[in-house]
C-alpha cells in the first residue's frame, strides 16, 4: 500500500504554532484520524516545536523546521527535522514526578508527554539536522 | 482561551478553563491565574470545556495549586475530558492535584 505524506515547512518560532495546529487539524480531518490520536499529535507537535524554538542557537525566524505526517492504515508517523545545534530530547533527564504538591517541580514535562503519548520516539542527527521520528498506533492511543 | 471565575457557597471558587491551554493560551490567562491563586484558598478548576492541555498548561495549574496550598488552601480539578485526564495521569499530576468527576465532591474536598 502507499502511504500518504503531508509536509509543512515552518520557521523555528513559537509564532508558527497556530499555523501548525491548523495544518494538523486539516490533515487529521482529511485522513479521518481518531480524536485521541489527533490530541497526541497536537501535544507532540507543540512540545517538539517549543523545544526547537528554545534550543536553537540563532534568532527566531532564521531556521526552518520541516514537518512530515505520514499516514498508513495501521499507524501514523510524524517526522520533525530542524537545522539547530544537536539536541537529543531522548537524552534529557526525566522529570521528577512528585507525589506532593510542595515537591512538584514546574516544567520539564514536555519530553515525558511526547514519550508517553507516542508508541515510539527516535532521535537521529542526519546531515547536520536534528531528526525526531514519532510513531502512533491508529487503533488506539499508545 | 478563557478563564471564567465564579464564587460558590462556603467561599469556594469555581474557575472554568475554556478552550486550548497551549503556550498561547497559558500566556493569555497567566496573570489572572496568579491573581486567583493569590486571593483564593478553595479552588475548583473546572476542566469540562478544556479542549487541550500539555506541559505549559500543567505548569499553570501546578503553579496555581502550589500558591493555594502554600497558604493552607486546597485546589482540585473537575471533569477533565478523557484526553486531558490521560495527560494529567501520565504526568502524575492527579496525585498532587486530585481529580473529581462530581461538583459536590470537588466542593467538599476543597471546603474540608
Amino acid at each position: 500500500m502507499t502511504n500518504s505524506v503531508d509536509r509543512l515547512k515552518i520557521a523555528a518560532d513559537l509564532e508558527e504554532l497556530t499555523r501548525t495546529q491548523t495544518w494538523l487539524a486539516e490533515r487529521a480531518e482529511h485522513h479521518q484520524l481518531a480524536s485521541t490520536l489527533v490530541y497526541a499529535l497536537d501535544v507532540c507537535l507543540e512540545e517538539a516545536i517549543s523545544n526547537i524554538a528554545r534550543h536553537g542557537a540563532v534568532g527566531p525566524g532564521e531556521q526552518s523546521v520541516d514537518l512530515a505526517l505520514e499516514v498508513a492504515a495501521d499507524k501514523v508517523r510524524l517526522v520533525i527535522e530542524d537545522e539547530g545545534p544537536p539536541f537529543d530530547p531522548t537524552q534529557a533527564a526525566p522529570p521528577a514526578l512528585a507525589d506532593r504538591i510542595e515537591d512538584a517541580s514546574i516544567g520539564g514535562l514536555g519530553i515525558h508527554l511526547m514519550q508517553r503519548l507516542s508508541s515510539s520516539l527516535v532521535y537521529e542527527r542526519r546531515h547536520d539536522r536534528n531528526c525526531l521520528t514519532l510513531e502512533f498506533a491508529r487503533s488506539a492511543a499508545a | 482561551m478563557e478563564l471564567l471565575i465564579e464564587s460558590l457557597d462556603n467561599d469556594v471558587t469555581r474557575a472554568a478553563l475554556i478552550g486550548r491551554l497551549d503556550i498561547q493560551g497559558a500566556a493569555k490567562i497567566d496573570i489572572r491565574m496568579s491573581v486567583l491563586a493569590g486571593s483564593q484558598r478553595k479552588v475548583v478548576f473546572d476542566l469540562a470545556e478544556l479542549q487541550y492541555l500539555a506541559s505549559m498548561g500543567i505548569r499553570s495549574l501546578v503553579m496555581a495549586a502550589k500558591t493555594i496550598n502554600a497558604k493552607g488552601g486546597r485546589a482540585v480539578l473537575l471533569n477533565p475530558t478523557p484526553e486531558v485526564e490521560n495527560v494529567l495521569k501520565v504526568s502524575a499530576i492527579d496525585s498532587i492535584i486530585p481529580i473529581f468527576h462530581d461538583l459536590e465532591a470537588a466542593k467538599s474536598a476543597v471546603a474540608g
